[in-house]
């Protein structure tokens, strides 16, 4: 709707991707600062629904640190507070809660999870998480994990598989085509003598028909091929000058700076030949989400059209009349529907094949589709269980020796997270979290650089994390800092959207939050 | 060496003030409260809107109308009692908020909207040594920087692209960019059709007299015929008549318009049945309430906002949006609607249909109802989740800032600079998270410009024709809009030419209201003239410097080139009319060239974009963290562009 709640957010992703956030079932685990504020933004955001589970009740230091309570909540359910602060935010937002532990709920009943679309882990041990992670994994469902400690946050996503129609990309250049040019743009090309234009209809000519008639010149010289190398194109562009009649008509300029427009067909970006052999890979099926049909009738009109992908049907500002770039632009239309269609009829096979519905994709989905397949994108997140052993490993013993002084490289605060994740799966709790908060804290610090030790000689690595380092994070400790958690619910829920609305590119990596140095990290 | 405070006991000795309680502002005050901060005082002057309330969390749509400032201090007491916070609903340039005012501040943290307000407290906080916090997002990206006096740049030291505007006949007569075709609608056919004042004058009236009746309606017609002749005039006739001149097509670049068929061919049933669609439009009589307030896309059933109408849809829609324009101002009594506003959904159909039409004419990329709308009321995208980031970020930014200014001793002041010592402060840039991009780009602050015409000690020279420009076009024009000035005083070198204060006489106020009506030359004294050194100064900023005035006669002046008809050089304001930001120019555009949302603002755009940008923009950064693996290159240099 214009104009309402959701009027300036629409302005990013559009009316299409405020639906899909609308059909979102959101599941939140642990109900710290970090998870409410990343719970809190998409509630604004307008989410169908958000089920928080939690076992603990609202201690008085939780007000410290967590918007989502106020005084009077102290002593009741964490989890049913904190749903009824975030449902007054949106009415349109359906809310609920659990007063059970998360790691139980891992652990005996895992179909739970099978409701949701997100599920939010915040402040888990890795063990729950990596068994969290196969049971969503199975479903195919968003999960991200979080965690905030001391000065530090880490953000993780977890999906199987993700793909990405529009990833606004930012750049805006044209295909025109002009390697094979069609009938319709040849017709219009050939009404053009140049010879017999005044001075003025000759600076009027659009630039695509100044090249492709020097094309058609230059076939005819070169054995009805295209100018392929650089000393072949630096000729074609003498030629084209040489056509020229004064040194000031600016279509001829324009003409110039576009030659490589006629040498090569505009080559296909990386993510989506990442997503085409992706699709060389998979065997549709009733399954297959719709996606992978859409491709595949992108795919088929690539391999007829010798690596041309279906034209947009937009042609860029250029020097020429009215009547001329009118002319143009229906050519370009006419031919990109023409495309279009071809591309339906190959997703309708594709769709036949697989024993699905011949129209379960409309005409105007594959229009659209088309508009937005040159950036298409396909990622794919690695199980948790591997990120803790083998890369994890792999990385620290590829990052060079040293640095372990400030300013702290990435190698220092990952090994920093690791003997935090290690310190959580040893002693069920965060370092500096120790109830007798004045001795345990000396424990802990002990303990976590005992741990960070022997990581750095697991891997053979020299030196020693700076005993500042060590001592900052114990005294950090489980306490999550408001503006570290605000920060870091907010990226996660940023990420969130891009997943849930499939724009944009989302974090393919462990991101590290340094609110001290205002930087974000990621291995 | 004494123990380091903590930032919980820095934050409860410290006061601050927050200026704007938007988008940024709601989350900026929860993140003062929960990291320690118990003195705060908020200035905001706007009301609450319903499409505030997809980000600006500690407002409800019961709060729709009220106080930003008191809605979002009650909002925060019911959770947090014991907060001290003090909120003022009025405007930041308002005379009670003065260098005094903010001198009694530790730190000022900005989210605010526009560029007038934002460079006002810039110098406040230069006068009053008060460091500053500045911020502004937009859509996925934004940015915080901090403004420390004598360390670091204040936020006027690199200039800041204004909106560019457009040439008046290039809007009337050849447009070529959909923007061109939006602002032509609402700024300048609307206010001539609807404004109250029948004898408005407008930039549309530079015509044969015989056409000033044309946006006039008649005694007796109906609203449907009036707004059928408007249709016919300015889709038809005057296109016509403008390619009668052939003069203005001879170059043959310029590409001609078009006229449309006649209302009637483009639209059968005719301008009663299109006007009113489904529903009836004036009633018989018997005027329900119903008529009033649905919108002409509603009766015509055209539900889609994205889409593109059709000529005749559109021709549909500015008829029927124009007819029922007319008719409620008739029943409010003919007070008219002097300015387009966005959150009227008639006046925004009309800008949309009209637009679109005009679109048609000129063969220009046709938009939306909802992208037209976004154009005309220059909408910023915003959502909730950057906005929280940048709030997090001012916060640790603003610990930063009160640390070093306690390390500078308790009397307050800033803190003396430690030679060689790194500087604590950052800038921190808000980007897209792409493949080979971090989120979040910290920066070394640049340092104060000397040549900067706020903190340094730069001249400014304005370049105009004497004989033309009036001292209240000056005033207005350039200081107030284009240098942000709030009480300007304008001294010659013999005489006082215009001073604002309350405790003028009778015969100053006549004399200064009667320089404002002169030209430069005619001002007493002997006037202003080639090589005049003005000296301009405004004491609610405790900003002053020397205007330099430069004769260049109306017959050397391009409209194209300089629609202002003035040009204003300074090292630090001369990029405000430097063909160099082309490139923001264009940004600023593709948004609508005016930000009127609180989450605007300052901000850095991706890598790819930045290399673009490096030569244009000029504010080159060195970006101090060299260590992770993201190396795909854009290292370094940024452009800033103001979404504004
Ligand atoms: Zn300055």
């Amino acid at each position: 709707m214009v104009g309402g709640r959701y009027d300036r957010q629409i302005r990013i992703w559009g009316e299409h991707g405020q639906k899909k956030l609308e059909e979102s079932k959101v599941c939140l685990l642990n109900c710290g600062p970090t998870g409410c504020e990343t719970v809190k933004n998409l509630v604004l955001g307008g989410i169908a629904s958000f089920t928080l589970v939690d076992k603990d009740t609202v201690k008085p230091r939780d007000l410290g640190n967590n918007f989502m309570l106020s005084t009077t909540d102290v002593g009741e359910s964490r989890a049913k507070a904190v749903a009824a602060h975030l449902k007054e935010l949106n009415a349109a937002v359906v809310g609920s809660f659990i007063d059970e532990d998360p790691e139980d709920i891992v652990t005996d009943n895992p179909d739970f999870f099978h409701d949701f679309t997100i599920v939010i882990a915040t402040q888990m041990p890795m063990r729950t998480l990596m068994a969290l992670d196969s049971v969503c994994r199975k479903q195919n469902i968003i999960m991200i994990v979080m965690r905030s400690f001391g000065f530090i946050g880490t953000l993780r996503l977890c999906i199987r598989e993700h793909v990405i129609t529009d990833t606004n990309p930012g750049d805006n250049i044209h295909d025109l085509g002009l390697t094979q040019p069609w009938p319709e743009l040849c017709n219009f090309v050939s009404q053009f003598e140049l010879d017999t234009l005044d001075g003025v209809a000759f600076k009027g000519v659009p630039f695509i028909v100044l090249l492709l008639q020097a094309c058609d010149k230059w076939r005819a010289e070169h054995d009805s091929k295209l100018p392929s190398n650089t000393r072949e194109q630096a000729a074609f562009k003498h030629m084209l000058s040489a056509m020229r009649r004064t040194h000031d008509e600016e279509n001829f300029q324009e003409a110039l700076n576009a030659v490589r427009h006629v040498c090569k067909p505009k080559s296909l970006s990386p993510t989506l030949v990442k997503v085409l052999e992706e699709l060389a890979s998979k065997n549709l099926c009733q399954s297959t989400p719709i996606f992978w049909f859409k491709i595949s009738g992108i795919s088929a009109f690539l391999a007829k059209s010798g690596g041309m992908m279906p034209l947009v049907g937009s042609i860029p500002d250029m020097t020429c009349t009215t009547d001329c770039y009118v002319t143009l632009q229906r050519i370009y239309q006419e031919k990109a529907a023409s495309d279009a269609k071809v591309v339906e009829h190959y997703v309708q096979e594709a769709l036949v094949r697989a024993g699905r519905q011949r129209d379960e994709i409309t005409a105007d989905e594959v229009r659209t589709f088309c508009r937005y397949a040159s950036n298409a994108a396909f990622l794919r997140w690695r199980p948790l269980a591997l990120d803790s052993s083998l890369v994890r490993e792999d990385k620290i013993k590829s990052t060079s020796q040293g640095a372990w002084d400030y300013p702290l490289s990435t190698l220092t605060y990952l090994v920093l997270v690791c003997a935090s994740d290690a310190f959580f799966d040893r002693y069920g709790r965060l370092p500096g979290t120790a109830i007798d908060a004045v001795r345990g804290s000396k424990d802990d610090f002990i303990k976590l650089k005992t741990i960070a030790d022997e990581i750095l000689g697991d891997h053979n690595l020299n030196g020693h994390l700076l005993d500042n380092l060590i001592c900052e994070t114990v005294r950090g400790g489980g306490g999550e800092l408001h503006a570290v958690a605000s920060v870091l619910g907010a990226i996660g829920s940023q990420e969130i959207i891009k997943l849930v609305t499939k724009q944009f590119v989302p974090c393919e990596k462990t991101l590290i939050y340094n609110c001290v140095e205002c930087t974000t990290m990621t291995c | 060496m004494a123990p380091e405070m903590s930032d919980v006991e820095l934050a409860k000795s410290s006061k601050v003030l927050m200026v704007g309680a938007g988008g940024i502002g709601c989350e900026l005050l929860k993140t003062l409260v929960l990291s320690g901060f118990e003195d705060i005082e908020m200035i905001d002057l706007d009301t609450i809107d319903v499409s505030n309330l997809n980000r600006q969390f500690l407002f409800r749509k019961r709060h729709v109308g009220m106080s930003k400032a008191k809605v979002a201090r009650e909002t925060v007491l019911k959770f947090r009692p014991d907060a001290r916070i003090v909120a003022h609903h009025g405007n930041v340039k308002d005379s009670s908020f003065d260098v005094d005012f903010v001198r009694t501040f530790d730190v000022v943290l900005n989210g605010l909207d526009n560029l007038e307000a934002r460079k006002h407290v810039n110098r406040l906080c230069l006068a009053a040594e008060v460091p500053l916090i500045e911020s502004g997002t937009t859509g996925y990206l934004g940015q915080v920087t901090a403004h420390v006096r004598g360390r670091t740049a204040c936020f006027e030291c690199n200039p800041k692209p204004v909106p560019k505007s457009h040439p008046i006949c290039t809007l009337r007569d050849t447009p070529d960019k959909p923007i061109h075709c939006v602002v032509y609608a609402a700024d300048l056919l609307f206010p001539r059709l609807f404004s109250a004042d029948p004898n408005a004058k407008s930039d549309l009236d530079e015509e044969d007299a015989v056409e000033l009746s044309a946006f006039t309606r008649s005694p007796g017609e109906s609203p449907e015929s009036f707004a059928v002749r408007v249709y016919d005039y300015v889709f038809r006739t005057k296109i016509e008549r403008l390619l009668a001149k052939e003069e203005m097509w001879a170059d043959e670049k310029r590409k001609k318009p078009t006229p449309l068929p006649a209302f009637t061919e483009l639209v059968p049933e005719g301008p009663t049945a299109a006007a009113h669609g489904t529903d009836g439009l004036n009633g018989d009589g018997n005027n329900s309430n119903n008529t009033m307030t649905s919108t002409a896309c509603k009766a015509l059933g055209l539900r889609d906002a994205h889409a593109a109408w059709t000529d005749a849809d559109a021709a549909r829609v500015f008829v029927s949006s124009f007819a029922r324009i007319v008719a409620r101002d008739e029943s409010d009594g003919n007070h008219g609607t002097d300015k387009f506003d966005k959150d009227d959904a008639l006046a925004v159909e009309f800008v949309a249909a009209t637009a679109a039409l005009r679109s048609a004419n000129y063969g220009i990329e046709r938009k939306s109802l909802f992208d037209a709308k976004g154009m005309a009321g220059n909408i910023v995208h915003a959502v909730a989740t950057t906005n929280a980031i940048v709030g997090g970020l001012i916060v640790i930014e603003a610990l930063k800032v009160l640390r070093q200014r306690k390390a500078g001793g308790d009397a307050g002041g800033v803190a003396t600079p430690v030679p060689c010592a790194p500087c604590p402060y950052r800038y921190t840039f808000v980007k897209q998270h792409k493949s080979n991009s971090r989120l979040l780009e910290p920066m070394e602050p640049d340092p104060p410009n000397k040549s900067c015409v706020v903190c340094g000690a730069a001249r400014v020279e304005l370049v105009c024709d004497v004989e033309s420009m009036t001292l209240g076009r000056l005033i207005d024009e350039v200081l107030k809009k284009k240098l942000g000035m709030n009480a300007p005083e304008v001294n010659a070198p013999e005489t006082i030419l215009y001073e604002q204060d309350d405790g003028l006489d009778d015969d100053e106020i006549e004399q200064y209201a009667k320089n404002c009506k002169s030209t430069l030359a005619n001002l007493p004294a002997g006037g202003v003239r080639h090589n005049t050194a003005l000296r301009v100064s405004d004491f609610t900023q405790k900003f002053e410097f020397d205007l330099i005035v430069t004769h260049r006669p109306g017959d050397e002046w391009d409209d194209e080139e300089d629609p202002d008809g003035y040009v204003l050089r300074g090292d630090s304001v001369s990029a405000e009319s430097n063909e160099n930001n082309a490139a923001n120019g264009e940004n600023n555009e593709e948004n609508g060239a005016v930000a009127e949302d609180v989450d605007d603002c300052l901000i850095v755009d991706d890598e790819d974009e930045i290399k673009a940008a490096t030569a244009t923009a000029g504010t080159k950064r060195k970006r101090d963290d060299d260590d992770d693996d993201n190396d795909g290159g854009g290292r370094g240099d940024a452009k800033e562009i103001r979404i504004e």
